[in-house]
């Protein structure tokens, strides 16, 4: 028993060891410079998904690589053994303590952001109002009924493409995806009653992607239709099913924002004789219940609501000169973990060589041996 | 370290640093002042003539005076006797395929001049255009300096148009207004000024009245007296114009800054402060060869001479601009050189073994020459768009992560000492013990300032655009210089490397952060990528081979020294 704890605590002390954190340290500096280069030829989107978001990935389409998160893990439980099994909690250790601690929650506070936050884009001409925006690349299957009201149901595409079918619980109906194919252009066949999809070529940068495919959409009373939904269709597909019109829209993922958002004015202003941009400012109105304010969202002045964040991200302009501009909505409720982290590990460092300063003064003694 | 008996150098130094800047103030006629103090507004500055002189002639030619003599005599040339200044070999033509491009006869020249690049100039054009059309990264080096070279020939162009309306009366009534960047005269519209090149004011609505015509009539006035070489009568009239032109009321604001940039450019503190690191550095590599207390402490006070120099030169820019100390490439040359100099002269007084010196004044003299190469790039001081504008959070990450690169830069060059001290001194303890200290220090520093600096970069970057960290190549750089100082400490503790492994590693820091700095930028990918870069690229991967081969061939000696 005892030589069973034994062997447990080396284990937990190697595992908390500096050789462990040179060799997580290494991989992750190594996936880094990869993933940098990478991002260079292939863009941001396709670095973030193979490298820098991935557990493991395959290097040349062969070998299998640990990704960024695999680094991070490793790092944490070293950090994490490190901190409960190696750390000597004394005062002279205060600082790194807070340090570790630091580390622990920035990490930790990463991993979070990257499984909590969303991000989708809020684009509305002036004058125009919407409590809805929409993701940056993500589809889904929207359904509403003829004289259904302003009911609607959705079905995630990243789900209906997992083969199983998908109840829309509000219409009692059920929608299985058939072909999908992640870029495609309509081409209308002579005769056919369904257009058909020709495929493209998947672009790196997954915003050129528009989808589309076949649906099986099925009624309780086993009545069956076969639909072709692209995203890029201007108008909704309808299908009849016992007796009601369902209409089907294959778009972007949308999201109920906390609050209605209205448009009143987008400026943009450049330094005068040149046509280096000054700033972008919108000027919104908020509606949230019955209560109405206005608020300027402008470059490095967001607006927060709640857990959401709006910025102003770009701007257009109409041909007939009437502007729309697009905000980043970002809903994060693990935003304030960096912050913390960075207070901790700062009065860290500050503490840790402060105490070097006055032990050095005492005794000099060879730092880092 | 300096004491009372450093005290007469100091000062003889001291004085001998300011005679060429007193010799300089003193040698302008009053046409030239006059020409230097002229406000134009130019891509949203608005600066006296002399900046725009200086900025225009290092972009064309690379220096910024011809033939020994300052930029605004050039272009008082340019602006009221062009045709002089046709002969004026100012086209600095770095690809001479450029020339054979354009069909002009390659000469054993680095200059060209107007009127000999003239034959090509049709063919400059199309070759321009068709190279403007494809992307950043599509282009060929001959395309680029093709591209470059069409760029610099309408700037001249422009320049030499600017006062060609007032050379015959007829002019004046051409209501094309041929193109020209020199926005001098001020029309106030509503509450706003709007500022007009010579050739809008003179085509322009008569209503403006008053207020643009006299200015306009002053400017016709200058160019003709200039013409006939009465400098006198024209530096009467160009007084005058420089008075109308500040007596409207909100420029008295500006004229302070005016004045204050003229002195900028006369004292070209930057430039001052690079010789003082250089003797610095000549002084302390010398007193290596002839021990001599008298060659440290010479070597000390310029040390302390830049470093004083070169605040003066910051805290200048920033009066001017308004901004903090590094808001743009070119300032984080300044900072760093800067850092790295005020860190060598605190590790000197700390340790008092010429380490500081030598770091301090190689790091101060290194980066600001490569900051005077930067500089040919135009305006230092140009606008910032509107994400790089005003943020706190911005300007205190910029700054301290620039702190922290000076750390690594520093740790690194205490790292080549280290090593070459293994190999010419491997049985003084003492010495290489106090050398690691210092080379621990730096590098210590280093890691706490690019790492508070990235994390405030971070919470910059949440606060603008909603995410505390995207990947980007400028942010994998920092990351990397956190990472690889990490791996030393870590690998330190550890017991994998030694003091000799710590300073091949900080070696290899300096090759990071020069990566991290601007390498990246040469991706150009990123919202950190500046654009021109063209010829960084060669340096960096000499720089990078020469560092490899230092330790290839030092490491393997210093281990079987030991």
């Amino acid at each position: 028993m005892m030589r069973m704890k034994k062997r447990a605590r080396s284990a937990l002390l190697f595992i908390g060891s500096p050789k462990v954190t040179v060799a997580g340290l290494l991989l992750l500096a190594a996936l880094v410079v990869w993933g940098t280069i990478f991002q260079a030829g292939t863009g941001l989107y396709q670095a973030q998904v193979r490298i820098f978001q991935s557990w493991f990935f395959l290097a040349g389409g062969l070998l299998p690589m640990p990704g960024v998160l695999t680094a991070g893990v490793v790092l944490f439980v070293n950090l994490l053994a490190a901190t409960l099994f190696r750390l000597r909690y004394r005062w002279s250790q205060a600082g790194l303590i807070l340090i570790h601690y630091g580390l622990l929650l920035l990490l930790a506070g990463g991993f979070l952001t990257l499984r909590l936050s969303r991000e989708s884009y809020l684009t509305l001409a002036e004058g125009e109002s919407s409590n809805l925006s929409s993701a940056a690349h993500d589809w889904e299957v929207a359904v509403w009924a003829d004289g259904g009201g302003k009911k609607v149901a959705a079905a995630d595409m990243n789900r209906l493409r997992r083969s199983r079918p998908l109840r829309l619980e509000p219409f009692g109906i059920e929608l299985v995806a058939g072909s999908y194919l992640p870029n495609c252009v309509p081409s209308e066949k002579e005769g056919s009653e369904h257009p058909s999809l020709r495929e493209k070529p998947v672009s790196e940068e997954p915003s050129d992607n528009i989808p589309g495919g076949r649906f099986l959409v099925r009624s309780d009373r086993s009545q069956q239709r076969e639909i072709v939904l692209f995203g890029g269709d201007a108008s909704p597909r309808t299908v009849e099913l016992g007796g009601t019109a369902y209409f089907f829209s294959l778009r972007l993922r949308r999201f109920l924002l906390p609050a209605t958002i209205k448009l009143i004015d987008f400026r943009k202003t450049l330094y005068p004789g040149s046509d280096i941009a000054r700033s972008y400012e919108s000027r919104v109105e908020i509606e949230q219940g019955p209560i109405r304010r206005a608020a300027v969202i402008s470059m490095n002045k967001p607006l927060r609501l709640r857990e959401y964040t709006f910025y102003q991200s770009s701007y257009s302009q109409g041909p007939g000169g009437g502007e729309s501009s697009t905000l980043a909505v970002v809903r994060n409720s693990g935003r304030r973990l960096p912050y913390l982290a960075t207070i901790l590990i700062f009065i860290g460092l500050v503490f840790h060589f402060l105490l070097m300063l006055v032990s050095r003064s005492g005794k000099k003694s060879e730092m880092g041996a | 370290m300096a004491g009372r008996k450093g005290l007469l150098p100091i000062v003889s130094l001291l004085i001998l640093l300011l005679t060429p800047v007193a010799m300089r103030a003193g040698s302008d006629s009053a046409f030239l002042e006059q020409l230097r103090r002229v406000i134009v507004l130019e891509n949203g500055r608005l600066k006296p003539l002399d900046s725009v002189a200086r900025n225009t002639l290092r972009q064309i030619s690379g220096k910024d005076s011809f033939e020994g003599k300052p930029a605004a005599e050039w272009l008082a040339r340019v602006l009221f006797c062009p045709e002089e200044s046709f002969r004026d070999e100012i086209f600095r033509i770095r690809d001479p395929e450029v020339l054979s491009a354009l069909g002009i006869t390659r000469e054993n020249r680095k200059r060209y001049s107007f009127a000999q690049l003239s034959p090509g100039l049709d063919g400059l054009q199309g070759l321009a255009r068709k190279a403007a059309d494809l992307g950043d990264k599509e282009r060929s080096a001959l395309e680029n300096g093709v591209v470059l070279l069409y760029r610099h020939v309408t700037l001249f162009y422009e320049l030499a148009s600017s006062m060609q309306w007032a050379v015959s009366q007829e002019s004046l009534r051409v209501t094309d207004s041929r193109y020209s960047n020199l926005a001098i005269i001020p029309a106030p519209e509503g509450n706003e000024t709007k500022w007009l090149t010579p050739w809008e004011a003179a085509s322009g609505p008569v209503s403006r009245g008053e207020k643009v015509l006299e200015p306009l009539e002053l400017l016709r006035r200058i160019t003709l007296a200039r013409r006939q070489g009465n400098e006198l009568e024209a530096s009467v009239f160009l007084k005058s114009f420089n008075d109308r032109v500040r007596r409207e009321p909100e420029m008295k604001r500006i004229a302070g800054n005016i004045e204050r940039e003229i002195l900028y450019n006369r004292l070209d503190p930057f430039f001052a402060a690079q010789w003082c690191y250089g003797l610095s550095l000549l002084f302390i590599l010398l007193s290596f060869l002839v021990v001599s207390k008298w060659l440290r402490r010479f070597a000390f006070v310029w040390l302390i001479a830049g470093l004083s120099v070169q605040a003066l030169g910051v805290a200048l820019r920033m009066t001017i601009s308004g901004r903090p100390p590094v808001t743009n490439l070119y300032e984080t040359f300044l900072f760093v050189a800067w850092v790295g100099a005020l860190l060598g002269v605190i590790l000197e007084l700390v340790s008092k073994r010429s380490l500081g010196i030598l770091s301090g004044s190689l790091g101060g003299f290194v980066f600001l020459l490569i900051s005077g190469r930067y500089a040919l790039e135009g305006d230092t001081m140009g606008m910032l768009v509107a994400v790089l504008n005003t943020n706190l959070w911005l300007a205190v990450h910029v700054a301290t992560v620039t702190m922290g690169y000076a750390g690594c830069v520093v740790a690194g060059v205490i790292g080549h000492v280290y090593i070459v001290q293994t190999l010419t001194r491997p049985r003084a303890t003492d010495l290489l013990a106090s050398t690691y200290r210092a080379l621990y220090a730096a590098l210590a520093f280093g890691l706490v300032f690019t790492f508070l600096g990235t994390v405030m970069g971070g919470i910059w970057a949440d606060q603008s655009w909603g995410r505390f960290w995207g990947w980007d190549p400028k942010e994998n750089g920092a990351l990397l210089i956190i990472l690889w100082v990490a791996i030393l400490f870590h690998a330190r503790k550890a017991g994998i490397i030694g003091h000799l492994g710590v300073a091949a590693g900080s070696v290899v820091s300096i090759v990071t952060v020069v990566l991290a700095w601007f390498g990246v930028n040469l991706l150009g990918v990123g919202m950190h990528s500046y654009g021109f870069m063209a010829g960084v690229n060669k340096s960096l991967t000499v720089f990078v081979l020469l560092e490899l081969i230092f330790l290839a061939v030092s490491l393997p000696l210093s281990r079987r020294k030991r």
